[in-house]
Parts: C-alpha cells; sequence; structure tokens
C-alpha cells in the first residue's frame, strides 16, 4: 500500500493548480462575504422568558426584547419553566430569563428581588447580548421605582377600572414634580439580575466572525474530496486502473490508499486554513489538533460520499457535472455560505442533518460555542460507520468499474 | 500454457466471441488476428481475468482463470494497448510500483526493476518523469512493466502502435528475446510485417469466430499455390472478374489498382493482358509475390486488417 499512497501523493503534489484552487476558493468566497455583508449577517437570539408574576412591570420586562431595534435581534417566546428548560437542554435557545412571582410588588415596595437568567452554555455570543438587555432593563426598573413608584403602584391599582378625571391630573402632577426633582441617587439598586451559567466549558470566543470559519474551512473539504474523487476517472481513462485489475493483488489496497491519501490531503488543506482562522480569532492552540483530525475525518467521508457517486456515474463529464451540481446546493444548505445561526429554522434543519453539515455543525460547537474535543470524538462514532459503509458500497462497484 | 476452449462471451444480445479454441505453448508467440471489433480484445480480457466468459473454459500454466484467478493472474503479464502507467511518477518508481502489484518486495524488487531498465535501454533515464519521455520511450516503458515480475506468459495488445521504427525493432527483438527465454506470447497486431517475422502460429478471428488457425505457411497453403498479381493503371470498370478464367480471384479493385490470386502467374501474364487491353484499360506497373499474410487475411475476411 505504501506505492500507492507515495503514488497518489505525488500525482496531488504535481497537481499544484487544482490543489491551491481548492483551497483559495473558500479563502475568496470568505473575503468576498465578509465584504459584501459586514459580519455576514445578524445573529437572532431565541430568548424564553418564563413570567412567573404575570404583572404589569413582569410584563413591561418581558416585553422589552419586542421593543424597536430589539425586535430584530430577539425573539421572544413565552413558556412555563419545565418546558423552558427542555428547550434550553436541547440547545434551541440562547437564553431563559424567569420573572419570580412577587417581582412587581418587590418593584413597587422597594424591596430586594431577582430575576434569573440562565444562559446557554452551548453559545457565547447571542447569551450575552441577552445578558446585557437585562442589566440594562434592570437598572432601568430600578431608577423608574424610585422616581415614579408611587405612581406607577397608583397606576397598577386602578388598571381594572378607568380612573377619575381628578386621579388622572394628581398622578399626572406627581411625576412632573418627581421629574423636576431627580436627583442622582448614590445608594446601590435593590434589584437586581442573576446570572447563571450553566456549566461554562470554556475556550470561546465572542467575535461573530468565528461563525463563518467551520463552514470556510468545510467548503475547502467538499471541494478536496469532490476532485480527489475524480482521480477514480483519471486512473480508469489512463488505463492504470484496468492494469491494476488484471493482477493478483486485490483492489482494496488501491481503495484504502486513495482514502487515506485523501483524508491527507483535506487535513493538510484545511489545517492551513484551521491555523489561519485559530491564529486570527485567537483561539487556543490546545484546541487546533482536534479540530485538524475532525476535518481528516469529515474529508474521507466526504471523499466516500462523492467517489460512490463518481464510480456509478457512466462518464467522467457525468460524473464531474453530476457532483458539480451536489457540491453547491451542500455548501449552500451545510453552513458554507452562511452559519446555521442566521439560516431559516427549517432550512439549517436540512442543513445540519447533511453529511457536510454535520461536520460544520460539530466543529462549530467546539471552535465557536466551546465544546469538548469529547463531543468531537462522539462526533466520529457517526463519521466512522457511514465512511465505512460507503467504502463497503464502493468496494463493491470498484470491481466492475476497473473492469471497464 | 495457453488454453483456450470453446470460449464465449456475449453482451446481451451481441456475441463478441463464439466459441474460440485454441492454446499456446512455452516459447511460442501466438499471432491473434483480426479487424477492429473481431473479438480479440474482449479474448485477451477473459484471458486476463477481466472478463468473464459467458462459456467455455481458460486456463494459464494449468490454472483456470475463472476458478483461480489469483494463480493465473500471477503468472501473466500483460502489455495493453494504451500507455498504462503514471506520468507523475519515473520509470523506475513505475517499474516499482507495478512489481510491487505483483507481490515484489525489497530486494528482488530492486534487482528486477534494474533488469528491466536495462532490457528496455531506459536506465540511463531512470529517474526523469515519464511525461518528458518520448512516445517510443513510453512504449517501452509500457512493455517494461509488463515484465518486472518475470511473467511465463505474455499478453501483447497491439504494442507497437505509434511507435517509431527504431523502438518497434527494440520491441519486437525483446519479444523474441522472451520467447526463447521459454515465454509464451499472445501478440495481437494490426502489422502484416510484424505477425509473419514474429508469430510462431497464427490465429485469424473475425465476428467472433477463429476462421482459421496454423503457421504462417499452414495458411498460404489455404490459399493453394496461388500468387499474388498487383496491376498498377487505369481500370474504368471494376467487374473485371466476369471476363477473367475462373482460376483466377479478385482479391481487390480500385480504379487504379488491381489485386489477383492466381497459380502460376509468371505463365500467365500474356493471357490477362489481353484480357485488359480488350477492355480498353493500361497497364503502367506489374508486382507479382507470393501470398502474404495481408492477402491471406483478405482472401479469407473479404477486408482489410486495418478497416
Amino acid at each position: 500500500m505504501r506505492y500507492h499512497v507515495q503514488k497518489d501523493l505525488r500525482h496531488w503534489r504535481n497537481e499544484r493548480v487544482a490543489v491551491s484552487l481548492w483551497l483559495a476558493i473558500p479563502l475568496i468566497v470568505g473575503i468576498l462575504m465578509t465584504l459584501m455583508g459586514g459580519n455576514g449577517g445578524k445573529p437572532v437570539a431565541h430568548i424564553l422568558i418564563v413570567d412567573q408574576d404575570d404583572s404589569f412591570l413582569s410584563g413591561l420586562v418581558a416585553g422589552a426584547f419586542n421593543q424597536g431595534p430589539m425586535s430584530d435581534l430577539f425573539q421572544v417566546q413565552q413558556t412555563n419553566l419545565t418546558q423552558a428548560r427542555q428547550q434550553l437542554d436541547q440547545g434551541e435557545a440562547s437564553a431563559l430569563l424567569r420573572i419570580p412571582a412577587g417581582f412587581g410588588d418587590a418593584v413597587l415596595n422597594n424591596t430586594a428581588t431577582r430575576l434569573q437568567l440562565v444562559t446557554n452554555p452551548a453559545q457565547r455570543i447571542l447569551p450575552k447580548m441577552a445578558e446585557q438587555v437585562v442589566q440594562m432593563l434592570v437598572q432601568a426598573d430600578f431608577y423608574l421605582q424610585r422616581e415614579f413608584g408611587p405612581q406607577i403602584k397608583a397606576i397598577t391599582q386602578n388598571l381594572d377600572q378607568a380612573p377619575s378625571d381628578a386621579r388622572v391630573a394628581s398622578i399626572s402632577t406627581a411625576i412632573n414634580q418627581s421629574i423636576a426633582s431627580i436627583t442622582p441617587y448614590l445608594s446601590p439598586p435593590l434589584l437586581d439580575v442573576d446570572v447563571v451559567h450553566a456549566e461554562d466549558k470554556g475556550a470561546g470566543t465572542t467575535n461573530l466572525g468565528l461563525l463563518f470559519l467551520p463552514g470556510l474551512v468545510m467548503m475547502a473539504a467538499l471541494f478536496a474530496a469532490g476532485g480527489l474523487a475524480d482521480n477514480w476517472w483519471y486512473e480508469r481513462e489512463l488505463g492504470t486502473l484496468r492494469r491494476l485489475a488484471a493482477t493478483p493483488l486485490s483492489l482494496d489496497r488501491l481503495l484504502l490508499a486513495k482514502t487515506l491519501v485523501a483524508g491527507i490531503i483535506v487535513m493538510l488543506l484545511t489545517g492551513a486554513l484551521l491555523a489561519a482562522g485559530f491564529a486570527y480569532h485567537g483561539l487556543s492552540p490546545t484546541r487546533f489538533p482536534a479540530a485538524v483530525v475532525w476535518m481528516a475525518a469529515s474529508g474521507i467521508l466526504l471523499f466516500t460520499l462523492f467517489s460512490t457517486l463518481k464510480l456509478f456515474m457512466g462518464t467522467r463529464k457525468a460524473a464531474s457535472v453530476t457532483s458539480t451540481i451536489i457540491v453547491f446546493p451542500m455548501m449552500m444548505l451545510g453552513g458554507s455560505f452562511f452559519p446555521f445561526e442566521v439560516m431559516l429554522a427549517w432550512l439549517a434543519q436540512i442543513g445540519r442533518a447533511l453529511p457536510n453539515g454535520f461536520a460544520v455543525r460539530r466543529l462549530n460547537d467546539y471552535l465557536v460555542y466551546g465544546a469538548s474535543s469529547g463531543e468531537l470524538l462522539a462526533g466520529l462514532m457517526v463519521l466512522i460507520p457511514v465512511s465505512l459503509v460507503l467504502l463497503v458500497v464502493m468496494r463493491w462497484r470498484l470491481q466492475r468499474f476497473a473492469r471497464q | 500454457m495457453i488454453h483456450i476452449s470453446e470460449l464465449h462471451k456475449s453482451f446481451g444480445t451481441l456475441t463478441a466471441v463464439d466459441g474460440i479454441s485454441f492454446s499456446a505453448s512455452s516459447g511460442q508467440i501466438y499471432g491473434l488476428l483480426g479487424p477492429n471489433g473481431a473479438g480479440k480484445s474482449t479474448t485477451i480480457n477473459c484471458l486476463s481475468g477481466l472478463l468473464k466468459p459467458s462459456s467455455g473454459h481458460l486456463s494459464l500454466l494449468g490454472h483456470d482463470v475463472v476458478g483461480e484467478p489469483r494463480r493465473a493472474k500471477a503468472q501473466l503479464g500483460i502489455v495493453p494497448q494504451e500507455l498504462a502507467f503514471y506520468q507523475d511518477l519515473s520509470a523506475r518508481e513505475n517499474l516499482r510500483f507495478f512489481g510491487a502489484a505483483y507481490g515484489l518486495r525489497g530486494l528482488q524488487l530492486e534487482s528486477r526493476v534494474d533488469a528491466v531498465l536495462a532490457d528496455i535501454g531506459l536506465a540511463d533515464r531512470a529517474a526523469e518523469p515519464c511525461k518528458q519521455f518520448s512516445g517510443g520511450m513510453q512504449r517501452r516503458l509500457n512493455f517494461g512493466c509488463a515484465l518486472v515480475h518475470e511473467p511465463q506468459i505474455l499478453l501483447l495488445d497491439e504494442p507497437t502502435v505509434g511507435v517509431d521504427p527504431q523502438s518497434r525493432q527494440h520491441l519486437m527483438d525483446m519479444v523474441r528475446d522472451l520467447a526463447t527465454a521459454g515465454a509464451c506470447v499472445l501478440y495481437t497486431t494490426h502489422y502484416m510485417e510484424e505477425a509473419e517475422q514474429l508469430c510462431h502460429r497464427l490465429g485469424i478471428i473475425d465476428h467472433g469466430k477463429l476462421i482459421a488457425e496454423g503457421t504462417l505457411d499452414e495458411l498460404r497453403g489455404r490459399m493453394g499455390e496461388s500468387d499474388i498479381l498487383r496491376l498498377t493503371g487505369t481500370f474504368a470498370n471494376l467487374d473485371l472478374a466476369r471476363d477473367l478464367p475462373e482460376d483466377i480471384t479478385v482479391l481487390a479493385t480500385d480504379h487504379t489498382q488491381l489485386q489477383l490470386s492466381l497459380p502460376q502467374a509468371n505463365r500467365r501474364l500474356p493471357e490477362i493482358f489481353q484480357v485488359i487491353q480488350a477492355r480498353g484499360d493500361r497497364i503502367t506497373e506489374t508486382t507479382l509475390s507470393r501470398p502474404s499474410l495481408a492477402s491471406l487475411f483478405m482472401h479469407l475476411t473479404g477486408k482489410d486488417l486495418r478497416e
């Protein structure tokens, strides 16, 4: 098998233009997307709100996320605590804001109370945004209560009936007087937010551009896998495949050697892109080896996928066209052009189910949201069996393909 | 060494090989001749294990090609018509690669590679990438890749196509040497002079059937004691056969040349000239020869080998 591997590595070393393109295209696309879309689109935070107080003031807090420009950044869902916990555990939300019972009364009576914000540990950026907004709300509520507490209390006590003109005039006058006499408060606010980070898995960064990195790296892997799979047709047209099929040795060595070479080349290419990404985004170098191994495994999966496809095609041209037709939708849906975070939910769901989408999602979790290398290892338990199944199909098909 | 018995191979409704049988022994060069689509390549592909025969029996050195494919293939060296080696590699690396594909390793592999490089005359260019080689050098390397494992049986499928005369002679000398050393060679070619010079025995295939088989002399004998008469000139009408005696066969005809097969041609020239002049045609050149393989082929199949 050593000679097979050496032979293929030599071939690809001589194909510098093709190999450079596999690397250059994702780089160019990444640069163009960054130039055209700034940070590449706004992510939307999915906030779960459990309003256990159900008061006028708790409603104001919950409604704050839907006001003005914040409605572009947050998607709010009111729910109960059990369901909210489940959704957060499944990674379907960025944060959970619990407004405890008695919150409204505590604000109005100037007594201590706490909002609880539970953030999704698998995300870094969106929960941080939610945290900032809740902190601002808490401060706004505190000073509102300090200045207009009695007037708010008067309004809330009369919500269920129309106040008299005299009552309205009285409240208005009091508010006016309060505004005129505002002075800075030096005492610390009694209202506070309790931010809970569920088990921080570390190694994260808040750079939005980082969201693009896994998709771009996978784009290089897709191009490389498609090109490497074309080598079956190259050997067939050269006549070497038939010549090898007429030797007493099994074609399995050729199959394994080409798969190994595909893994090596994808690892080298994506390793270069990852190294640049790690340096640019300041990621911890200790996370680099696992990411590279993951990309090698993903490259092998994609190579076996494209090889299987090409081995079943009737001509090299048909194989090439079919491969191209498939690659671009795979890249679009699989998170190479747009991160899943900015895609429509149903499209993202389809994309995550694609082989490259699955690989991007895991790499995303690892690089962007701080998932552990153990989670990548668990992902290998999916990649490896699928690759093996495809290798078995390839082996069966190769017997006929080589003899034609 | 090579034994083929009642070989049939069909692709759907198309019968490519229809009951071919022949044998070739050690030290023998067996020429397999036939026009395109006659069934030569299908026969070779069945013999090399690339195609499974529909019926019939093939064996190499007593090993059944279908039942014991690995043992049969281990004895076989194949030189395909196309240049089937890696252009990215050097001559030495290619020979090493194909030697390893036949299970050679270590010192044995290296010594065989050196020997083949010397045999094919590429020892001084062994380290250069093959894409820098001339057509003739590439043909020699294509040939050499089949020799590294010292096969006892060689299948050569038009090995000299597109080769310059010097390289062709080199390759033919190598084939002769291999046969002298005891190898059994199955040789297909479009070049009749190659077959005449090289082959100890010949088989002519047409429409999937072996229509004639034997030594060159045996095949010539099938044409009787006829000579070949070529007439160059101007011939208005091509329906000459009806004006000639019955024992004269028209092998080929066009408006500038006639090819006839007839016994004792030197004595019958006046008779033939008289017929042609009576038709108003004119002769400018006359060539008389013994039947060649080409004329024999035309006699048997009714068409030129290159058709």
